[in-house]
């Protein structure tokens, strides 16, 4: 009935809009579909699942091995795999979670989601890597904290960690929120591990050295791969992967006399998991040689498995003398009160 | 049969709409006062934007205030036009055509008979906002007209124009109005549209009628002092009824004022029958034509243009009723000129028909027909 | 008839949004044994930590808007007074970053105002320094400005549209009785477009309590938490759903209020609208001789640049590869990636179905809500609007935690699904259609329905025939805000994906999240582009934001 110009110009959007959907239906439909029943579900966090994570290759070897299905899903980081663990206690709708680390092992416990298998894999294993006696948890990764530094920027890093409060550091360091991440939370166990009770004065001593305080390690390297400070807490592995991938060597990780803290990855079967005896073989899978090989260039993190190398970038990723760790149930009873105390502190 | 109204109350905080009245088949009723005497409100309620508090609306013996506004076949003129602004002139035209589901045949010969009766042939494919407002009040009535309504309200339409316009557009009005015989009630406070347009004019003022009657009883048989001092200019003494006279051409009186005795002569014209209008409430019917006592104070009210200065010119043997006084100022206003005159402390106001040369002395004598006077209880 | 209207939209609403919602909100409201209890809200409020949170969260939001308005004001001034060309151009652009995700945003802000970002860089290579001059980031003022650059577009466009109608006669009289300048600005100016100010004041000020991204980035820690921040940090983080809640509750009355005042402000602004007509402008190319020209050209400069920078960074970044030895080439490497099909075609095309449906959704479901909150009569029909608008006070954080938690006890599989995620983003984006639907049905004159009605419309028809065609443009415009939403959502989508249903946004954070910053910024340059198609589009199409 009325035709202006600015009509036609709507049904042309209209038009456009039609074929878009349509277009990305077909693409969205085209792409196969793993809607057969799952076989094994796995949640996972996310730079475990992505296309460059360790999932593309170790989840094929799994499936051919058994001739199974496996479901993959990421659900966020360590930390929210965790919770949704937690939010589907009453329903589970995965076998296994993976990501818990030695920190998280408290809660994890306390939330009473997983249920213990001692794999016969294990025995391969060091001692000091298996941090869950009750093996509902089992490890299949470590690595170490360690601040990471820009050497064309820095030429005097600091050798510990009493030293990274020097003032020639002033708002030069990046580091993350406890509450928020695991490296955040790793680093602040660390300083607990080192100073007890005293870190928070540590802490007091430290603040005006940094530059921000991230939510995520992903934020934090991202703002010191664009050099907004020449340092930053991550881990002993961060520069393996420049090397390997970009032929640079200018990142360099930093050990320090106090010793580095140690966190150990690992993964656990849910209680009420729909597929346990199928969960229990992959706990199995991931301390082999075919899965712990896999790691290195796609978590960047130590394999567990002591007989599998690690790859030539890995020189660059030193491994410390002390490694420190703080026993799970003295984390349990005082993590809280550590965290909040630490965030009145950091807030004034 | 037209549109009845009856007993209809609208109550609000601070002003009350009572309404009596009807408007003739055919006939194009104004409805005129000043602003906020509620002519607006009472458009609005006929068309159904609003409920009444009580009382009845009939249409041609039906009653439409039960009715919904979108059902009460009314057509509207609004002030502001209110064209459709997303469709052309065909389209708007054709909008209540489309809602009344007509075919598109029969809608495409209506938009052009109707495109010919406001004479504007060959605008249907134009764009409504390109045009003037003379040509958007057009279309409006069109618009209006289209659906073939039983009664059209207009509400100020040509209040937005300028004088010209406002002229020449009325006058199409009228003439669309008495071609098509379509009931009509027209809401102004333009006096000179009134006395021009209406059939009957209905005085309104805060929110009840005064008077309604036709244009030229309205004017000089004004029922109250408002309605003579709201239409045209007056002259007001204060005076009191001395002598009641009677005479060879009916009743006459005697009324004592500051500039002299006047004499005053009552009609005694019948009332009108049929259906009676009945007037404002705490008004007695006929009060124009009911004399008031000996003795009573009144208000003598005559317009400017009944005073004649030449007794012989006006024809008729005018010994009483002569006033004199200073001119106080004189108004040219070329075809005739104002005089404003003071006597005895009063000011009085002639309009004069052509270029009379006054006295000298600044002093003029002037004369009312004893007719031309009414008076009214009070001061 | 308005209640007829109101059935489908309130079912999908309770069904999509209350349900999933009110699971979540459920445990801010009940104590340890389950039964209903404001104790923990009570005890919330009583607790220092949270008290400076909240007086934190307004504090920061009054001054972000302070300065929002103070930046939007000039513009809002030019845009109104005079026409230039490229206006839709600046209009569009200036528009993308409000619906871009978070991390975009933060992302660009820290490559170009950083300590070691471009404008940094420039100013010190320009004036041979060795530290970084302008150290903005990780304060109080970053949040500060950033909130300001992204929100003041919203300033100009709310305001300029009241500002356009004024005509000038008013401040003509006015000089010709001797007030000019800012006298003339305060006291005849001013009043005239208070209600539109106001209006968009109450807006920002509900964008910038709920900010979330750039407080948390570039404020710099914990001592500039707000509401949202903690909010996400219990809820997502440490699961505790108790104090979220109760938290999330606190901010939802806040910005209730707010909205409330929002609306009734908008009403007014709206009626002020209606009664005025648009004026002729003057090309701003012709002012170019004089000084105020100069200074005008500069100042739509400085703004466009200083908004469009970060984005643009962002764009330069992506045409990048990082090659041997450190060493950064031009190369479209990464558009060949994207193109060449695998994950990241999955993403950018599930981007788009998502948002496509997304606008499908909540067109209509925005619009019938607008409608029915515009024409209704009774009293607290403005609660009402408020409460319609509700979404944009909750996080979407809790939104997603609510898909999840609430329909899990369900046989049938939502989440998951690829509709779970339309209906997240159709709930989150509806807001925003009935905020310009709204404006414009407001603005349509009494006399048009008036007229329309005695022509033999019913509501119906009305509706129909009159109110939907000249909301016309405001559809389109609701349309373009709902597709750009849906396109930068990153909250419930982080939630409700799986690899299949992988979005843009969750794509570029996982980017992120694996050293791949030229993977993300060229994942991100593509949302740009959808969301700057879909406003260009807008402002084709004569559509205006209210």
């Amino acid at each position: 009935m009325y035709k202006t110009r600015s009509n036609q110009l709507s049904r042309l959007l209209a038009a456009a809009v039609a074929l878009a959907a349509l277009f990305a239906a077909a693409t969205v439909a085209a792409t196969p579909v793993a809607e057969t029943e799952a076989q094994l579900v796995i949640y996972a966090y996310d730079s475990f699942v992505a296309e460059w994570g360790p999932a593309p290759r170790i989840i094929p070897k799994f499936k051919d091995k058994y001739g199974v299905e496996v479901q993959v899903v990421s659900v966020g980081d360590a930390g929210q795999v965790l919770n949704r663990a937690i939010l589907e206690k009453d329903n589970p709708k995965a076998d296994i979670i993976l990501g818990i680390d030695n920190n998280m092992l408290s809660r994890a416990l306390e939330e009473d989601v997983l249920q213990s298998y001692r794999s016969s894999n294990l025995d391969a294993i060091p001692e000091q890597l298996i941090f869950d006696s009750t093996h509902a948890v089992t490890p299949f990764d470590y690595g170490y904290f360690a601040f990471v530094y820009d050497s064309e920027i820095l030429e005097n890093p600091p050798k510990s960690l009493e030293e990274l409060t020097d003032p020639r550091f002033r708002k030069r360091i990046i580091v993350q929120d406890p509450r928020t991440s695991s490296p955040g939370l790793g680093f602040l166990l660390w300083t607990i591990a080192v100073y007890g009770e005293q870190y928070l004065e540590y802490w007091k001593r430290l603040q005006p050295n940094l530059l921000t305080i991230t939510d995520g390690w992903d934020t934090a390297y991202g703002m010191f791969t664009s050099g907004e400070a020449p340092m930053v807490l991550s881990y002993t592995t961060s520069p393996a992967y420049h090397v390997e991938y970009e032929q640079t060597e200018r990142y360099r990780a930093l050990l320090f006399k106090e010793g580095n803290y140690l966190q150990i990855e690992g993964m656990g079967i849910l209680k009420g998991a729909p597929h346990p005896e199928m969960a229990r073989k992959f706990i199995d899978f991931i301390l082999t040689e075919e899965f712990q090989s896999e790691i290195p260039l796609t978590n960047w993190m130590y394999p567990v498995n002591p007989d599998v190398a690690t790859p030539d970038s890995f020189r660059f990723a030193p491994k410390p003398e002390g490694s420190l760790q703080l026993p799970a149930e003295e984390i349990r009873k005082n993590r809280d009160r550590w965290i909040n105390a630490w965030v009145k502190q950091v807030s004034r | 049969m037209g549109l009845q109204i009856r007993g209809i109350e609208k109550i609000y905080p601070d002003f009350r709409l009572e309404l009596d009245f009807q408007v003739r088949q055919g006939e194009l009723l104004i409805l005129l006062g000043p602003s906020g005497c509620g002519k607006t409100t009472t458009l609005r309620l006929i068309a159904g934007f609003i409920d009444s508090d009580s009382g009845t609306l009939a249409m041609d013996g039906h009653r439409i205030d039960t009715l919904a506004a979108h059902r009460r076949r009314i057509g509207i003129v609004f002030q502001d036009y209110a064209l459709f602004p997303h469709l052309n002139v065909r389209d708007n035209i054709g909008f209540g055509l489309r809602m009344q589901r007509w075919s598109p045949g029969d809608s495409r010969r209506r938009i052009e008979e109707l495109l010919h009766l406001v004479s504007l042939e060959g605008y249907a494919k134009r764009k409504v906002t390109r045009l003037s407002g003379g040509e958007q009040q057009r279309i409006a009535l069109a618009r209006a007209l289209a659906p073939q309504p039983r009664l059209l309200l207009l509400d100020e339409p040509l209040s937005a124009l300028d004088a010209k316009l406002r002229k020449g557009l009325r006058i199409e009005i009228r003439r669309i109005q008495r071609e098509l015989g379509v009931t009509t009630l027209y809401v102004t406070h333009d006096q000179e549209e009134a006395l021009v347009l209406g059939d009957r004019i209905a005085v309104m003022r805060e929110g009840h009628i005064e008077q309604i009657d036709t244009p030229e009883r309205v004017y000089n048989r004004p029922a109250n002092l408002f309605v003579g001092t709201f239409l045209g200019q007056a002259n007001l003494l204060p005076g009191r009824l001395v002598r009641r006279l009677g005479s060879s051409d009916g009743q006459m009186a005697a009324v004592e004022t500051p500039v002299g005795t006047l004499r005053v002569r009552w009609p005694d014209e019948p009332v009108e029958a049929a259906m009676p209008d009945m007037p404002a409430p705490g008004q007695p019917a006929h009060s124009h034509h009911a004399l008031p006592a000996v003795g009573r104070e009144v208000t003598v009210f005559f317009r400017p243009e009944h005073c004649s200065v030449d007794p012989q010119e006006s024809g008729k043997t005018c010994s009483s009723n002569r006033i004199s006084g200073r001119v106080v100022r004189k108004e040219y206003l070329g075809s005739h000129q104002l005089v404003e005159v003071e006597a005895q402390g009063e000011h009085l106001t002639l309009d004069l028909a052509q270029q009379k040369p006054l006295s000298g002395d600044g002093t003029v004598t002037f004369s009312v027909d004893p007719s031309n006077i009414c008076l009214f209880p009070g001061r | 008839m308005l209640f007829v209207l109101l059935l489908a939209p309130a079912a999908f609403l309770l069904l999509f949004f209350y349900f999933p919602l009110g699971s979540v909100l459920v445990g801010g409201l009940t104590d340890r044994s389950g039964r209903f209890s404001l104790g923990i809200i009570t005890s919330l409020l009583g607790d220092p930590y949270y008290l400076r949170i909240i007086g934190f969260t307004v504090w920061q939001a009054i001054l972000s808007t302070l300065l929002s308005v103070l930046m939007g004001l000039p513009g809002a001034y030019l845009l109104a007074r005079y026409d230039f060309r490229g206006k839709r151009l600046i209009q569009a652009l200036t528009t993308v970053p409000f619906v871009l995700p978070s991390i975009i945003v933060v992302l660009g802000f820290v490559r170009f105002f950083g300590n070691n970002g471009i404008l940094n860089r420039f100013l010190m290579s320009l004036l041979g320094l060795s530290e970084p001059p302008l150290r903005i980031l990780y304060s109080l003022r970053a949040i500060l400005l950033a909130h300001a650059f992204y929100n003041f577009p919203v300033v100009v466009r709310i305001v300029s549209s009241l500002w356009r109608r004024i005509h000038p006669s008013t401040e003509e009289a006015a000089r010709s009785l001797g007030a000019h300048g800012l006298r003339l600005f305060w006291r005849v100016t001013l009043p005239q477009i208070l209600p539109a100010l106001l209006s968009a004041a109450a807006l920002v000020f509900i964008f910038c309590l709920l900010s979330f991204a750039i407080v948390l980035v570039l404020g710099g820690g914990p001592r500039y938490t707000t509401l949202e921040v903690e909010v996400y940090r219990l809820a997502k983080v440490s699961l505790d759903l108790k104090t979220g809640s109760a938290l999330a509750l606190v901010g939802a009355v806040i910005s209730l209020l707010f909205l409330y005042a929002y609306i009734k402000l908008q009403q007014r602004s709206s009626f002020a609208e209606r009664m005025t007509e648009e004026v002729e402008r003057p090309r701003l190319g012709s002012m170019l001789g004089s000084l105020r020209g100069v200074v005008y050209l500069l100042y739509l400069l400085f703004m466009a640049l200083v908004i469009l920078a970060p984005m643009i960074t962002v764009v330069a970044y992506s045409f990048q590869l990082r090659s041997g030895w450190g060493q950064q080439a031009i190369s479209l490497e990464w558009y060949r990636r994207i193109l060449s099909g695998g994950p990241y075609l999955r993403a950018v095309a599930n981007s788009l179905f998502f948002a496509c449906m997304t606008m499908l959704l909540s067109l209509p479901l925005g619009t019938v809500l607008a409608y029915v909150g515009a024409r209704s009569r009774f009293a607290g029909g403005r609660v009402v609007e408020a409460v319609m608008m509700l979404p944009i006070g909750i996080s979407s954080i809790i939104l997603g935690l609510g898909y999840l938690k609430a329909y899990q006890q369900l046989p049938w599989r939502i989440v998951g699904s690829w509709y779970a995620i339309v209906f997240a983003h159709t709930v989150i984006a509806y807001p925003f259609v009935i905020r310009v639907a709204s404006a414009t049905f407001r603005k349509i004159k009494s006399s048009l329905t008036e007229a329309a009605s005695s022509l033999g419309a019913g509501p119906w028809r009305l509706f129909w025939y009159l109110e939907l065609p000249l909301a016309r443009s405001a559809l389109i415009t609701g349309a373009a805000f709902a597709f750009g939403i849906s396109v930068g959502e990153i909250n419930a989508s982080l939630m409700l994906y799986n690899e299949r249903l992988i979005t843009i946004p969750v794509m570029v954070y996982r980017l992120i999240g694996s050293y791949n910053f030229i993977g993300a910024c060229a994942m991100g340059s593509v949302l740009m582009l959808f969301c700057f198609l879909a406003f260009l589009i807008i402002d084709r199409a004569g559509g205006e934001v209210g």
